[in-house]
């Protein structure tokens, strides 16, 4: 199954980095949320990858729960985007609003008034 | 052991002292090297070497080891005998006492960190005091700093002498990974090792870097002229006397360690004689007081790197006797140079004469200082000339240089002799220029006593020889060569060779500067092969304009090249490591374990990521987004991770309302023409950036360093985090100060959104801030509030 997730986080990472290779802002935003998933998806696949139950005390024997430590790291980390994700369309917003365009490309000068 | 060390301090804790209301009347302070000066002469008589040792970083090798033997007592002596004269000369020098006070705190550190450096039986230690001398030689030099030349003669300074620190400083660290200790007694006991290792020369070569710039050596020596800008006694004391000879100092500490070598004599021996024959030349060319006394002194220090170049007891008594003889003319020479400038308002010799008849007391202390820099018998400048002169005929020599050094020897001090006349005749004895325009008078007492005492010290010593130099002497000789040796100087052996080369070097200089007219216009036209301009080319052409040349490389401002760069070198990189270290990509567990349901749900994820890349509309982007993310969700509820499987499915909603609602707001320029060849790199980019990805988690897998630490937190989230669900234990029990940091990035997320959103500094209400008088200034904060609001609003 580990060379199944590996494909899958490759080919999201990947798909991500194409669009945040693109000009526009809207596709970098949509690529970074895109690379987040493929980063996840490796730190989950750095657990046990068996189908087992949740990591709970006494309701499942501890034989047969999931790694808990991977869940653990990964729940910071989508919370943590989220914050991200939504700073970045906020700056996205602002910049579009200075620069009257899409394309980060164009938004080399940093000192005129916003 | 703790006089020693409060000796080694003292001068530090006065600088202190001087930061208190005693900064007031800072008189005193030349009374604390006087003191010392004191104590280390009664220490000439006492049993050495004395040790003191204090652990610093023992796990590292670093302690606080102190080791008073004959060679350091030689340069305590001068440091703090000096050091008193200076201060002394000082406080007539400084008309504000405020400045006193300032030059006194630099000088003070200065003198404690060189006593440090010669103190020091640490390899570190050495390391720390050389660069705080270096420290207060960048504050000194820069002490009148409105100044243009004294700022930029300091910053040269420091590039130079903390360059070469910092090779120092890897050159320590070699010989400390070679001898296994930074202590020089137990690297001593490592000789043999230490001289046939394979890092022995890199080390060498990097301890040469730093001695040689400390000791402005050429190609390195330009920094010293420049750091004529000093004050007067600033220059007097580091400039001269101490901390210039740190390096040839340096070079003498471990020459029981290093030298023996064709290496070692070779290098000491080229750069010593080049520069001893290059300064003489080029301070006959200065017209400046303090330059031609700068590039002589720069001379000289090319002779104590010479004589270094062999191990014999010749050379060792050479070295100590022109260390100490050097620092006394040449201090009484510099006073001399600022008791001048300070009587008639010049240092330009042109401009200067006949201050015999203004200036008796500063003429008589000037007088006995150039008949001893010229080395005419009886006065101590003989002896020492005579010592290089038997030191550059020592035996067991290539025939080279049994020539080379002996004639460099004779012309080197020929040409010291010319410079010494120079100085004497063109600034005091014949008639002044017509032209000059000046009023000199005599200097204060605390101005004149000083090159007095320092010139007649040059007199008395070589008529006491068994009684002062000697025991003096003959304890650093001891010190530098590690065995005992009686010495006894003299300064007549009957017609010698080094004799009748001395009668040939005083002849050829007063030849010299009888021609003086002539040779000085030939030397006019030579060359210099001055290293200066390589340094301006290089700090101030090649480094800033390579600077800003990387920068707009680098920094361009299109976010598209940021990203192939950040990218790019993160995945070679580790595309590299996997490389280089050949790691396993497959294990037992990669292929086995298909599980159709998950696989199913895998395919659906990648087939989604691609349509998200060729979908035309950002709204159709979006959706497969939020696709993407359901999906996530279920595979992380089929491996048993329900609370991951919640938060992700309630983010991506609030994720995708987020998103239409900002396209509200954002121009639809979602489709951007691209040129194809970009178009093609950047799919081959972001193609190899998976690839690496998809081998990094299979190379992780496949290699598993150690236990995972999972178990413990299986085991103790009942117990110790009294928690059933592990996950939730993890966050907020184990790794709390996790998910406390967690919490703060979304708080600054938040606030960075409403800032972005809210927030709208424009002109009108700029001027908001500025209170348009003290009586309307109390609503101000009131009035800045209503900024936040925005205009919206």
């Amino acid at each position: 199954m580990l060379l199944i997730f590996a494909l899958t986080a490759g080919v999201m990472f990947a798909c991500g980095v194409y669009l945040m290779l693109r000009r526009s802002m809207v596709r970098l935003i949509i690529g970074l949320s895109l690379l987040t998933y493929a980063v996840n998806l490796l730190i989950f696949a750095e657990g046990d990858l068996q189908r087992r139950a949740a990591p709970i005390i006494d309701a499942v024997p501890e034989d047969q729960m999931a790694d808990p430590l991977p869940q653990a790291l990964i729940l910071t980390a989508i919370v943590i985007s989220f914050g991200m994700l939504a700073f970045s369309l906020a700056l996205a917003y602002r910049a579009s609003q200075a620069a009257m365009t899409d394309n980060v490309d164009a938004l080399q000068r940093t000192d005129r008034d916003i | 052991m703790i006089v020693l060390i409060t000796a080694l301090f003292a001068p530090a804790i006065a600088a202190l002292l001087l930061l208190t209301p005693l900064r007031k009347r800072p008189f005193w302070v030349a009374l604390v090297p006087g003191i010392l000066f004191i104590y280390f002469l009664t220490q000439v008589a006492a049993e050495l070497p004395a040790q003191a040792l204090i652990p610093w970083v023992p796990s590292l090798g670093v302690n606080l080891s102190f080791q008073l033997d004959g060679l350091a007592l030689l340069f305590c002596l001068i440091i703090t005998g000096i050091g008193t004269l200076v201060l002394l000369y000082a406080s007539s020098y400084f008309a504000e006492r405020d400045e006193y006070a300032r030059f006194s705190v630099y000088t003070l550190i200065f003198m404690t960190a060189m006593l440090g450096i010669v103190t020091s039986a640490n390899l570190i230690l050495i390391f720390v005091f050389w660069e705080i001398t270096s420290l207060t030689s960048y504050l000194l030099i820069g002490f009148h700093h409105e100044d243009e030349a004294a700022r930029s003669g300091a910053r040269r300074a420091l590039i130079v002498t903390g360059g070469g620190g910092l090779a120092l400083m890897a050159g320590f660290v070699l010989l400390g990974l070679v001898g296994g200790s930074f202590e020089i007694a137990e690297l001593l006991n490592q000789r043999d090792l230490i001289q046939g290792h394979a890092l022995y020369i890199p080390a060498l070569l990097l301890i040469f870097a730093g001695a040689f710039t400390k000791s402005a050596q050429y190609p390195f020596h330009f920094w010293l002229p420049g750091a004529m800008a000093a004050p007067t006694p600033a220059s007097t004391y580091l400039h001269s006397a101490t901390m210039v000879k740190a390096g040839v100092f340096l070079l003498a500490r471990l020459s029981g360690l290093l030298n023996g070598t064709p290496t070692w004599e070779g290098i000491t021996l080229i750069v010593g004689l080049i520069t001893f024959l290059y300064g003489g030349l080029i301070a006959l060319r200065q017209t400046d007081l303090k330059a031609i006394l700068a590039y002589s002194t720069v001379s000289w220090l090319g002779a104590l790197v010479a004589v270094q170049s062999s191990s014999s007891e010749y050379a060792a008594v050479a070295f100590a006797v022109g260390v100490l003889t050097h620092a006394l003319y040449k201090a009484a020479l510099f006073l001399t140079a600022g008791s001048v400038d300070h009587g008639v308002g010049t240092r330009d010799i042109r401009q200067l004469g006949g201050l015999m008849r203004a200036m008796p007391f500063t003429f008589a202390g000037a007088v006995i200082a150039v008949i001893s820099m010229a080395g005419i018998p009886p006065l101590l400048g003989f002896l020492a000339k005579e010592l290089l002169k038997a030191a550059s005929l020592y035996e067991n020599q290539p025939d080279a240089v049994l020539i080379l050094f002996p004639a460099a020897a004779v012309i080197g001090s020929a040409l010291t002799v010319t410079v010494a006349l120079r100085f004497l005749w063109d600034t005091f004895i014949r008639a002044a220029p017509a032209d000059a325009d000046h009023h000199p008078h005599e200097v204060s007492p605390r101005m004149w006593i000083g090159a007095l005492a320092l010139g007649t010290l040059t007199l008395v010593l070589p008529l006491t020889l068994p009684l002062t130099l000697d025991p003096l002497v003959g304890g650093a000789v001891d010190a530098i060569r590690g065995e005992h040796a009686d010495i006894h100087l003299h300064l007549f052996e009957g017609i010698t060779t080094p004799l009748i080369m001395s009668a040939i070097s005083i002849t050829l200089g007063v030849l010299l500067f009888a021609a003086r007219t002539r040779v000085l216009n030939l030397l006019m036209r030579l060359p210099t092969f001055d290293t200066v301009g390589v340094y301006q080319w290089l700090f101030y052409r090649a480094l800033p304009d390579g600077a800003a040349w990387m920068t707009t490389q680098l920094q361009n401002g299109r976010l598209h090249f940021y990203l192939l760069v950040t990218l790019g070198s993160a995945i070679s990189l580790t595309a590299a490591l996997m490389l280089l270290g050949q790691v396993n990509l497959t294990n037992e567990e990669t292929l086995s374990g298909f599980d159709p349901l998950s696989l199913m749900v895998c395919i659906l994820l990648m087939a989604g990521a691609i349509t998200g890349v060729v979908v035309p509309t950002r709204l159709g982007a979006v959706a497969i987004l939020g696709i993407e993310g359901a999906l996530l969700s279920l595979l992380f509820a089929l491996f048993g991770a329900p609370d991951l499987a919640f938060t992700q499915l309630m983010i991506e909603v609030v994720t995708l309302v987020l998103f239409v609602l900002a396209f509200h707001f954002l121009p639809n320029t979602f489709n951007m023409k691209i040129t194809r060849r970009i178009q093609i790199f950047d799919i081959a980019f972001a193609a190899a950036a998976g690839l690496v990805v998809t081998l990094l988690i299979l190379a992780a897998n496949a290699n598993t360093i150690g236990d995972s630490i999972s178990g413990y937190y299986v085991e103790n989230a009942d117990t110790v985090g009294h928690g059933h669900n592990v996950v939730n234990v993890i966050l907020v029990d184990f790794r709390a100060l996790d998910t406390q940091g967690e919490i703060l990035v979304l708080i600054i997320a938040a606030i960075g959104v409403t800032a972005l959103l809210r927030l709208r500094p424009s002109n009108q209400s700029r001027g908001k801030y500025l209170p348009a008088d003290p009586a309307t200034s109390l609503e101000l904060p009131v009035e800045a509030d209503v900024n936040l609001e925005g205009e919206q609003s």
